[in-house]
This record gives C-alpha cells, sequence and structure tokens, in this order.
C-alpha cells in the first residue's frame, strides 16, 4: 500500500503516556482535556543547593515490581519509563510478547535529551560528598543515552534497528519523524518510537535556573505556573516524563487487524542555523511548511495545533508568527491551537512524544485540549484560535501538527491524519 | 558458612534469581549468573565486605569457586 511516489503509508497502531500522578494514558488525556494540571511543588533533597521549583515528577515508582530486579540493575530512571511506556504502547498495539528470534523489519528509534544524566550525577555525589573511591560496574551502561532503546529492543526482539536521538526538547519528535521515514522508505515495518527523561538532576535544575528561564516558584500557584500565551507567562515548568508510539505500515497493521489510531502523514524538519537559543521564525516556517507538503495537507485542511509553546516570552510569540505566516491571517484566525505543556510541563526529550500523543489521541476523538489557564491572552500571541477553557469539539477533523521547537535550532513537525481519512 | 550466606543476599539484591535454589555446588552460569551480573555480585560483596579484590577475583564458574575468593577476607576480618 502506497502513496505518492511509491512511498509507503505509516500509521499508529498504539500508544502510551506515562502518568507522572499514578495514572495511565486515559487519565493523561482526560486532565489534558479538562485543563488539569500535573505540575506541583518540587523540593530538592540537597538542603545547601536543593531549591523549591513548579514541576512535573513521578511520585515513587517500583520500578524493581514492575521491571524485576534484574532489569533495575543495570538501568537508569530514563531507561525503565521508557521500557514502562513501551510495553504499554506495544499491548495497546495488540502485539505479542516477542518471539524467540529477533524480527529484522522492527526498529527502535527513542528520543532523549539527558540520557543517563542521574547515574553520572549520583556518581559525582558519591565521589564529591560521599567520599566513595569507586562506581558500580553496571554504570556505563545505566548512563549510556542509547541505554533506553537498547532494553526496549531487548524486549520487543527489534532486531532492525536501536537509534536514539538526542536533540533537546525536539528529541522524541525527530525520533517519531526518522522512525517514521524508516517505515515509509521501505526499510523497516514497525518502528517503537517515543522518549523519556527525567530533567530534575540538580545540575539541570541549576542550569536552567542560571538562564532564568523557569517560571517562578508560587506555593499555591504551582499548577498553574506553566501558561503559555498568556500576558503574565514567565518561563518554562521541568517535567518528568516519557511516552511512546507503536508506527506500523499501513500493510502490515492491516494485515494483522491492528487498531489504527491516526496515520503519520508528514514529518517536517529544519534547522534555524542562527542563533543557539533565540527562536526563529522562519526556520519553524521551514519546519512546518515541510511537514504540510509532505502530509499533501493545504492549511485549510488542519484543524489543530499542538504547540510547542513553553510559555517564554519569546518563544510563544514566535511560533504564533510562524503559524500565522505559514497558514496566512485568514486561515491562522480560525485554526484551534493549544499549548498541553501548561497541564503536562516541559519533559524536554521526552515532550514531542507526550504531545504527539495527545495530538492523535484529540484528532481520533474529535476533542481538543485546550492551553490551560489561558485567561488574559498576550496580544503578541494574538491571531490564531486559542483553546481556551473547556475542550473544543471537532467534528469532521482531518488533519493535526505536533510543532517541537528546540535550543540549537532544530525544529521537528509531525502531521498526522485521521485514519480513515486522507 | 558465612561467605555462602554473602552470596546470596548479593544474588538476592541484584538479580530476580531466588537466593534459596542457590547451593554450594550451583553453577554460576546455571543459575543464570552470567558474566556480566558476576561483575555486578562481586562489586556488592566487595562494598558489603570493604575489600578491593581486583585479580584475585578470578573468574569464578561456581559458588564453591566464589566462596573460596572470599573466605581467605572473612578469616583476615574475624582474625583482625
Amino acid at each position: 500500500m502506497t502513496d505518492r511516489a511509491g512511498q509507503r503509508r505509516v500509521v499508529v497502531t498504539g500508544l502510551s503516556i506515562l502518568d507522572p500522578l499514578g495514572g495511565d494514558t486515559e487519565s493523561v488525556m482526560t486532565r489534558a482535556l479538562a485543563g488539569e494540571s500535573s505540575i506541583r511543588l518540587h523540593e530538592g533533597e540537597d538542603e545547601a543547593l536543593g531549591m523549591r521549583t513548579p514541576a512535573v515528577f513521578f511520585d515513587p515508582v517500583d520500578f524493581e515490581a514492575r521491571l524485576g530486579k534484574a532489569v533495575c540493575r543495570v538501568t537508569d530512571p530514563f531507561a525503565r519509563l521508557a521500557l514502562l511506556a513501551a510495553r504499554e504502547a506495544w499491548a495497546a498495539a495488540g502485539l505479542p510478547e516477542r518471539e524467540k528470534t529477533s524480527d529484522p523489519r522492527a526498529g527502535v528509534h527513542w528520543g532523549t535529551a539527558l540520557g543517563g544524566i542521574n547515574t553520572f550525577e549520583n556518581g559525582y555525589r558519591a565521589f564529591w560528598k560521599e567520599g566513595r573511591r569507586r562506581l558500580s560496574p553496571m554504570s556505563v551502561v545505566m548512563g549510556m543515552n542509547n541505554a533506553a532503546a537498547a532494553q526496549i529492543g531487548m524486549q520487543f526482539g527489534l532486531g532492525g534497528q536501536a537509534s536514539t536521538s538526542s536533540v533537546a526538547c525536539a528529541s522524541a519528535a525527530i525520533a517519531i519523524g526518522e522512525g517514521y521515514r524508516q517505515i515509509r522508505d521501505g526499510e523497516m515495518d514497525r518502528m517503537v518510537v517515543g522518549g523519556s527523561d527525567l530533567p530534575l538532576a540538580l545540575g539541570v535544575l541549576r542550569a536552567w535556573e542560571a538562564m532564568h528561564m523557569l517560571a517562578p516558584c508560587d506555593d499555591a500557584g504551582a499548577p498553574r505556573a506553566c501558561r503559555p500565551f498568556h500576558v503574565d507567562r514567565a518561563g518554562l515548568v521541568l517535567a518528568e516524563g516519557a511516552a511512546c508510539l507503536i508506527l506500523e505500515s499501513r500493510e502490515v497493521a492491516e494485515r494483522r487487524g491492528a487498531p489504527i489510531l491516526a496515520e503519520i502523514s508528514g514529518y517536517g524538519a529544519s534547522n534555524d542555523a542562527s542563533h543557539v537559543v533565540r527562536p526563529d521564525r522562519d526556520g519553524q516556517v521551514r519546519a512546518i511548511t515541510a511537514a504540510l507538503d509532505e502530509a499533501g495537507l493545504t492549511p485549510s485542511s488542519v484543524g489543530y495545533i499542538n504547540a510547542h509553546g513553553t510559555a517564554t516570552t519569546e518563544g510563544d510569540a514566535t511560533e504564533v508568527a510562524a503559524i500565522r505566516e505559514v497558514f496566512g491571517d485568514e486561515l491562522a484566525a480560525r485554526l484551534p491551537i493549544s499549548a498541553t505543556k501548561a497541564v503536562h510541563g516541559h519533559a524536554m526529550g521526552a515532550t514531542g512524544a507526550i504531545e504527539a500523543a495527545i495530538t492523535i489521541l484529540a484528532l481520533d476523538r474529535e476533542r481538543l485540549p485546550p492551553t490551560a489557564g489561558l485567561d488574559v491572552l498576550d496580544p503578541a500571541c494574538d491571531g490564531v484560535d486559542h483553546i481556551r477553557g473547556a475542550p473544543r469539539k471537532a467534528t469532521g477533523i482531518k488533519a493535526a501538527l505536533s510543532n517541537s521547537f528546540a535550543f540549537g535550532g532544530s525544529n521537528a513537525v509531525l502531521a498526522f491524519t485521521r485514519s480513515g481519512g486522507h | 558458612m558465612q561467605a555462602l550466606e554473602l552470596i546470596r543476599r548479593g544474588i538476592a539484591a541484584n538479580t530476580d534469581i531466588d537466593p534459596g535454589l542457590v547451593s554450594i555446588d550451583s553453577r554460576l552460569d546455571e543459575i543464570g549468573i552470567d558474566s556480566f551480573t558476576l561483575l555486578e555480585l562481586i562489586f556488592t560483596l566487595e562494598e558489603e565486605m570493604n575489600i578491593e579484590l581486583g585479580d584475585d577475583a578470578g573468574t569464578p564458574e561456581t559458588v564453591r569457586d566464589l566462596v573460596d575468593i572470599l573466605e581467605p577476607y572473612l578469616t583476615e576480618t574475624q582474625g583482625g
């Protein structure tokens, strides 16, 4: 089953978003639609250096009970979250547990910005704070940034490829896009894609603080600390997170009677090549345009954009400007947009997968999540149809985009089409 | 036997193997301890006993080999 130029069509047959509050994918989506925040006040453990900050973090997860000691002894938490997310998505796709032999037509492409940072930070702490002189011999395999992909590959017998993309905030979106391309181009039939990150390591948290990029701490206001497009927005909220998609060629999925949630119809990547942190409207325009062109979508057929929307002053305004440039002011004014980071925070290398999964579920259910807490819009972010308050019904929606724009200038836009459509 | 108990505890801490199935005659590979897991097990035992085996660890193939490696250090500790 092929598309333009003989390229194969790629569908999403399963997905998962891990719920930091102890629920499941469904509870994450329910809260996203209701605009209910997962952000809480995070208090660092270190007395001298710890800081209070709004954040999204997992209540202690009993990894040993869920993954076994043998896996836990050789994995950093970012790989454990990855495994839990992949297991849930794999089961949702109706796939059987691994066969004895590995499948050379199946692979994994994982996204992570920080990888095993917590393992290495624990190592420094052991040396310099606890006065220890040796590290566990497992430290290398725990800390390496491809550990999540390796573990997922072993779990499901993915013998084709195990790759990792580390592209800051666009890591997972690029992992999804690259996995999609491999199926589209006929190299693979099935790809496990997504991302995981735990950015609350002390050194990471303090680094973001030093850039003055974090939303300020406010005990009562922590759940509303992340305010994309709001006139009073004051920065991003770091989040732990993981999400996973199972991608398959449409032919393979249909042959096995798999559930089809959506089709990935396009992926556009670009690089600003201008400034290491300042977002560039033209770079974003190139990525959005490339995704639309590849999907064969006209601007008028897009019914929703899940914005990158981190709640920084410059980032949000630049993204709206890019959307207006691509869609034109008339269409843009009627284009529903929301930034769900207001409720799930910024999970760095995982965020693109969380937002892609929310976008797919929104498309599938014809219900679009709002930007929570957007009571006073910044005029600099005007010109699009911001979804505020209640979720928006979107009967007959055909396609949606998920934007990811990273520090460093890397941009990635994913286009999803309703499974029956196109 | 103190060394065997330490090994059982180390196995319980690092693996999903039932320590009740670990006997003095068990072959490490047969109970599911490959060379990689052995590396971690030895590290755990070293930490527990506050020793560094270095090359003395050799390449034990059975639980008995491991007991033989550890026992001199236990005697030293007890004697010291």
